[in-house]
């Protein structure tokens, strides 16, 4: 098997294992690919190319000496930070290890047990968790978005009267379309729907910018607010996020847990810890995928290919014109994108990497379509 | 506030919080307040997590830094960490479709609470403290079987306990927090008589610090036995506590059902340094051998210490010994680190009070000792 064929293979696989399917294990011919497969672009996984950041690597390589202590204290400290840099108190915030964590705990925290309910969501929005969902008892009400590519709130509205979901999971901006509602817009749902849980998923809001809702979740005990270090922090691989909500609901959260903020490395603390400082490296990155974002619009109208304009690091684009396999002809020239079925056509979510490794993609993009 | 005073306050909220919870002596570091890492370059003595302190292995810290250009990237991303489950699995014996990887034991031990949230528990009084606490939070009926007159799981009183309604039954072995074993041929015949109407856990967290480990170990059992869980940790022998990994190993058909309550990635909670550094620590045979000899020394010198001078303990098998401290009139621990600067573990029970402390390195356990072996502190029941 050729090298270019193996990782094929691993990163198919990888795309397997998220859709619930179990991984097949990967050999390795070089020393080198242990860590990275040189020339592989990957473009599928959202991750900031340009973590992690030296502030963070600095307060990693010192905290690795007390990785036989339990990391308690870095994490408190941690917590301390967070809830400062939101404007928040300490008791509002609990660590998780991605927000990952935090969306599982959501779920485990609003099911009624045995009895089965609704989650309301959008389609397309970021479904890994609805296998999880599913388990616990969950099934889904899924509302398309509308024709700006949002969330439809009015809609979600509408059909609350008749399914009475016990969640509403909002990711905003959403992935995979990039786009975001207006957080007082949010608010307003909010508090016209007096039933059901609240999640929204803040992966994304330092890229646009946008105000969190933390202020507002903080006062409503049924709203919470997911973050995370795995996007624009460039720590996807740390494993770390946090809840932000109600002290009581904090609470509830954290019940669920083996103990409180159990789950957070330390020397992962040490590093969500001088990222948050770091807000230099964070602005940087924002410009940056600005930037790649408009290197891609540009290739894209060239090329006469719809796209939704993103406020995030990456952008789903339409490829119903393009023929033949699509990911299969990008992994071909060693670039990893994510194909969707959405909207009745076929669509690719690229995630925004760096600046040169975006004009190989809009390079390799014109060679194929 | 005095240092004193905010350290007391500490220990009052930790203990009302063991009571509120029902948590005791779990393998943790404080809630809040206490620094603990500072406290040690302060001169505190950390003996109350059961943690190694003898560090991880050099080359387990060359892995995490080898690793942390790549802590941008999803574990899926990363090419070299797509075969953990098999070097786990290859390390045991077992198949990769038997791994479950988790964030520590911890967080492997509240999913099988919650995964096990119908009927009973069946496990004993007292044991480790986070699934059957997560269990009662979440409502399920913890059966607890007290420990024998020496501490020691009574295994015929709890195979008498097991109903139709048992989902489960956990035992920690050796037991934390009373460092007691059972015989493994005693344990084997449990495990398959009671796996035949219910789930089996055995939590192995101090397996490692036995004298023939593998032999005692449960996991030869799990390859046919549906029936049948082992849980274990990197955060003791393998001086990883800070890096939260663990693993859960089962038979395929019972590891598919747990996996889908994980996130569907069960290696997705776990950072990819730790993943890294655990897969190279698991073959460091050296560094585990060095740190299991060096707590055997400190430990035979506890309790030989405690022996000579009389006071009561429980014989150890771990890196911590129980003792009895049942006519101490305040709060143990809390005395102790007010008064004596050592961190450590101490509840009421029913049998009175008594205190858990972990091995140190030498050095540290002649502190201790010094502390509770001079009758004027009055730190010992002889």
């Amino acid at each position: 098997m050729s090298n270019n064929s193996s990782r094929r293979q691993w990163l198919r696989n990888t795309t397997a294992a998220l859709a619930g399917v179990s991984l097949a294990p990967a050999i390795f011919a070089t020393e080198k690919e242990r860590y990275r497969a040189e020339g592989i672009i990957l473009l599928n996984g959202n991750e900031n190319p340009y973590g992690p950041s030296n502030a963070a690597r600095k307060a990693m390589t010192e905290a690795v000496g007390n990785s036989n202590r339990y990391p308690d204290d870095a994490v408190h400290a941690l917590r301390q930070q967070l809830a400062e840099f939101n404007g928040v108190e300490k008791e509002n915030i609990l660590m998780g290890a991605g927000s990952s964590e935090i969306i599982g705990l959501v779920l485990l925290a609003t099911s009624s047990g045995n009895r089965r309910g609704y989650i309301m969501t959008a389609e397309p929005s970021y479904k890994i968790w609805h296998t999880q969902a599913e388990v616990i008892g969950y099934d889904f009400i899924q509302i398309p978005l509308n024709k700006e590519r949002k969330y439809d709130l009015d809609k979600f509205s509408s059909y609350q009267s008749k399914f009475n979901a016990q969640l509403f999971y909002i990711c905003n901006p959403n992935n995979p379309t990039g786009t975001f509602v207006e957080p007082k817009k949010l608010e307003d749902f909010i508090n016209n729907n007096r039933s059901g849980h609240v999640l929204i998923d803040e992966a994304y809001t330092e890229y646009p910018d946008i105000p969190s809702l933390a202020q507002y979740a903080i006062k409503v005990p049924k709203v919470i607010v997911a973050k995370t270090f795995s996007k624009i922090y460039g720590l996807a691989g740390a494993r770390i996020g946090y809840a932000i909500a109600h002290p009581e609901t904090i609470k509830r959260l954290a019940s669920l847990q083996a103990w409180p903020n159990a789950n957070v490395s330390m020397v992962t603390a040490a590093a969500a810890s001088a990222a948050l400082k770091d807000q230099e490296f964070v602005k940087d990155c924002r410009e940056k995928a600005a930037l790649a974002r408009q290197m891609c619009y540009d290739c894209f109208k060239q090329l006469s290919l719809e796209y939704i304009p993103s406020h995030t690091n990456f952008i789903l684009f339409n490829i119903d014109k393009i023929t033949g396999d699509f990911t299969k002809r990008m992994e071909e020239k060693n670039i990893f994108v994510q194909f969707r079925n959405h909207f009745g056509g076929k669509w690719c979510r690229v995630s925004m990497g760096t600046i040169d490794e975006m004009k190989t993609f809009c390079t390799v993009l014109k060679e194929i379509a | 506030m005095s240092t004193h005073s905010s350290r007391r306050q500490w220990l009052q909220q930790s203990s009302l919080a063991f009571l509120g919870l029902g948590i005791s002596f779990r393998s943790m570091g404080n809630e809040e307040g206490l620094k603990r890492i500072a406290g040690i370059e302060n001169g505190l003595i950390n003996l109350g997590s059961n943690e190694n302190p003898y560090g991880i292995s050099a080359k387990a810290k060359q892995a995490i830094l080898d690793m942390m250009g790549e802590t941008n990237r999803y574990p899926f991303n990363i090419a070299s960490l797509q075969s953990t489950k098999k070097t786990l699995g290859d390390y045991y014996k077992v198949s990769e479709d038997q791994v479950l990887i988790t964030a520590g034991s911890g967080e492997g031990l509240a999913m099988l609470a919650r995964h096990f949230n119908k009927g009973n528990i069946v496990t004993a009084d007292i044991t480790f403290g986070v699934l059957p606490n997560t269990a009662k939070k979440i409502g399920t009926k913890v059966i607890e079987i007290p420990l024998t007159k020496e501490k020691v799981h009574d295994l015929p009183a709890m195979m008498k306990a097991i109903n139709n309604e048992t989902q489960l039954v956990y035992i920690c072995n050796p037991a934390n927090p009373s460092a007691t074993i059972v015989k493994a041929e005693e344990l084997k015949r449990f495990c398959e008589e009671a796996s035949k109407k219910t789930v089996v856990l055995i939590d192995e967290a101090y397996n490692d610090f036995l004298e023939n480990s593998n032999s005692q170990s449960m996991i030869g059992l799990i390859e046919k036995n549906p029936n049948i869980l082992v849980i274990k940790t990197f955060s003791k022998i393998h001086a990883m506590a800070g890096l939260r990994i663990g693993f859960i190993l089962g038979h395929p058909t019972l590891i598919k059902k747990l996996q889908p309550d994980y996130f569907q990635s069960s290696q997705l909670a776990v950072s990819v340094l730790s993943l890294n550094a655990a897969m190279t620590s698991l073959t460091d045979e050296e560094h585990k051998a060095t740190c299991k000899q060096k707590n055997e020394a400190a430990r035979k010198y506890t309790m030989d210490e405690m022996k000579k001078m009389g006071i009561q303990f429980i014989p150890s098998y771990t890196n911590f010994i129980f003792y009895p401290v049942k006519n101490y009139p305040g709060e143990y621990s809390a005395d102790m680190l007010d008064k004596h600067k050592i961190i450590m573990r101490s509840n009421k029970y029913s049998d009175g009070q008594w205190a858990r402390v972990s091995i140190g390195t030498i050095d540290e356990m002649k502190q201790f000792i010094q502390v509770i072996g001079d009758p004027k502190n009055n730190m010992a029941s002889r």
